[in-house]
């Protein structure tokens, strides 16, 4: 038994930028990839999309005319149906091979998260056929997924995808005290949940907090620019889009942290990276006239890492949702993507794994995710090679090492079967966690206005105990976004005499077979004024349907 | 080389809450089009979190040209005309 890896790509797009001859070059690099594949038990597929030649063998039809993301998730499901790959790789940026556009779950265009769509990846990772009426048809990823991405624009550098070939050809799998050296670094505004997501990662004391630790910082150590060449990375830091900088935050300090310049010449092979960032994974053209760079052509920060030997980098298309004071939603996606990375997974799992797990624990806890969840859930994909296992677990590095090919064989043979096992519990998992997503309807009004009001100071408090300061601090003086939160959950074999025990009737058992849980998420967007910048929170408050307060919760974007 | 064609607006610019909810907010930093379309204001090459160049432009009526990213509008500092 081996182990499919399809790789897809629009061979007509890849021309448009690079021309006939850097497409030779590009199927000479998957050749060479599909080979160093194959001595590890891995039979790797190009299937140009918009290609005859390439799709008939499995009896399909290539994309002709517009290529969308839909047309090319349409064809990539067919290719599921006949070759059942346990890794898809999208070769190419988003002017390649498109990303889907989703509405956002979180927007709140007068207010606070402006976002009007969410580029994803996300429905390429759902076997669910895509319908954009149908968010639970994109939101829960069931498949292994990454993109390699060239450098987006016209007539740029192939360089930039043939090297990361190059990387995904000869990558050799690390002992996990590889990884036991770090760069960790979080604004100081979130320094509470930099550190929960340092102890999540058994790195307790390990964050570095920005401002001071600037990547030139000379005075203040531990001095970040130090640890450019360790290779477990997570940022927890502002971005911004055609951005070429992270950025750390003080008050009104906004401080440079990591600059693609700066990492330039310093990242090694082997390193991943996880990052909260806004836009921390969102591509573009460096030529693009309104790039902010601190030297002229520098690169996205995501592809110079890759260009120098990162393995993967997990990031946000679009604004993300963190955590001030205890790890939410971006926080952990990364983190868990990081944690499963160390424990031997590979990269596409790991964030497969990463974005289940979240939902399991969200229902596991008896609620709902909310709109910061869904869109987190949405915006966060994979660059890299997602067959990359970065850290060997112990049973690969007995197949690797073993020296008589007749058992690194069946070894092999043991792994694709264990890993066809996890594809398919993760596609059991994604039915069930599917099955469990509630119905949102935005309303007026939910409660009483007197009930609203009354919410309303809820808010606000739970904003003063998370940032201190007097009731005046935070200013909630709009009205918020009212979502009514239904779900339902099958009841497992309620016998007569339970029901009668408990009060009931016949009849009420079958009333109780399927129980409905309704309640209202408030959602305000609230603001602290400062000298020059405001400093605001989105602040989520739970009701059932009687008005009563189940939780409250308070995040930012990063 | 990028496509991206250049574009100039133009309206009144004045400090106002934006990305609500987010730690990228900013205040003030918005121009309004005599439309009513509102665009978050970055300098090309300034912080876009903290740009003295952009908050010098507040209470002004500007016209600048740049290039829209949704609803940033990241313009080139050398455009900036006051207009009367």
């Amino acid at each position: 038994m081996k182990t499919t890896k399809l790789i897809v790509t629009i061979r007509k797009r890849l021309e448009d930028n690079y021309g006939a001859d850097g497409v030779e070059k590009i199927e000479s690099a998957i050749a060479k990839l599909k080979e160093c594949d194959d001595s590890r038990g891995i039979n790797t597929l190009l299937v140009f999309l918009d290609d005859a030649a390439s799709v008939e063998p499995y009896g399909l039809k290539p994309i002709e005319g517009k290529v969308s993301a839909v047309r090319c998730k349409r064809l990539i499901d067919l290719l599921y149906n006949s070759i059942s790959p346990d890794y898809l790789v999208i070769l190419g940026a988003d002017d390649v091979v498109p990303y889907f556009k989703v509405p956002n779950p979180s927007l709140q265009p007068s207010n606070g998260d402006d976002d009007e769509v969410v580029p994803t990846d996300n429905p390429y990772s759902c076997s669910k056929p895509f319908s954009a009426k149908k968010r639970e048809s994109y939101l829960i990823p069931d498949r292994v997924v990454g993109r390699i991405p060239d450098l987006p624009g016209k007539a740029t550098d192939i360089a930039w995808l043939l090297d990361y070939l190059e990387i995904a050809c000869s990558w050799r799998g690390n002992a996990a005290a590889e990884y036991d050296k770090d760069l960790m670094v979080c604004c100081d505004s979130w320094r509470d949940a930099g550190e929960a997501v340092a102890s999540y990662l058994s790195r307790a004391g390990r964050m570095m907090i920005a401002p001071p630790s600037l990547y030139n910082n000379t005075v203040t150590p531990p001095i970040l620019s130090n640890s450019y060449d360790h290779r477990f990375h997570v940022i927890k830091c502002h971005g911004a889009p055609l951005d070429t900088t992270f950025y750390g935050q003080k008050g009104n300090q906004y401080p440079e942290v990591i600059t693609s310049n700066a990492l330039t010449g310093k990242t090694v092979v082997g390193t991943v990276i996880g990052a909260m960032c806004c836009y921390g994974a969102a591509l573009f053209d460096p030529s693009h006239p309104g790039v902010k760079f601190e030297k002229k052509g520098d690169a996205p920060i995501p592809s110079t890492y890759l260009r120098q030997g990162a393995f993967g980098f997990v990031g946000s298309t679009t604004i993300a949702w963190v955590g001030v004071s205890t790890m939410l939603c971006a926080d952990w996606i990364v983190a868990s993507f990081m944690r499963y990375v160390m424990e031997g997974a590979s990269t596409g799992r790991a964030l497969l794994d990463a974005k289940q797990e979240f939902v399991r624990w969200i229902n596991q806890q008896g609620r709902n995710p909310d709109i910061s969840d869904e869109k987190t859930l949405l915006q966060f994909q994979l660059l890299g090679d997602p067959s990359i296992h970065p850290v060997i677990a112990a049973g690969e590095i007995a197949a690797e090492a073993g020296s008589d090919p007749t058992v690194e064989t069946a070894a092999v043979a043991s792994l694709a079967f264990e890993r066809r096992r996890r594809r398919l519990f993760r596609r059991v998992m994604g039915t069930e966690l599917r099955r469990t997503l509630p119905k949102r309807e935005a309303v007026d009004e939910a409660l009483s206005s007197e009930q609203d009001s009354q919410i309303a100071g809820v808010a606000q408090r739970a904003l003063n105990e998370v940032f201190g300061g007097g009731s005046d601090d935070f200013q909630t003086d709009f009205r918020p976004l009212i979502q009514r939160v239904t779900s339902t959950v099958p009841q497992e074999n309620v016998g007569v005499s339970d029901a009668v025990a408990a009060g009931g009737t016949v009849g009420t058992v079958e009333a109780l077979s399927i129980a409905v849980g309704e309640t209202f998420q408030y959602y305000w967007t609230a603001r602290r004024k400062t000298e020059r910048v405001v400093d605001a929170r989105m602040v989520k408050v739970e009701t059932n349907r009687d008005g009563e307060v189940l939780r409250t919760q308070v995040l930012v974007t990063a | 080389m990028s496509n991206a064609r250049p574009e100039k607006v133009a309206g009144f610019v004045e400090t106002h809450v934006v990305l609500r909810g987010t730690g990228s907010e900013h205040e003030g930093v918005v121009l309004t089009t005599d439309s009513g379309e509102q665009l978050r204001l970055q300098a090309i090459g300034g912080n876009p979190f903290s740009d003295p160049v952009t908050k010098r432009l507040v209470g002004h009526k500007v016209s600048l040209t740049g290039y829209r990213l949704g609803r940033i509008f990241r313009y080139e500092p050398d455009t900036i005309r006051e207009l009367s």
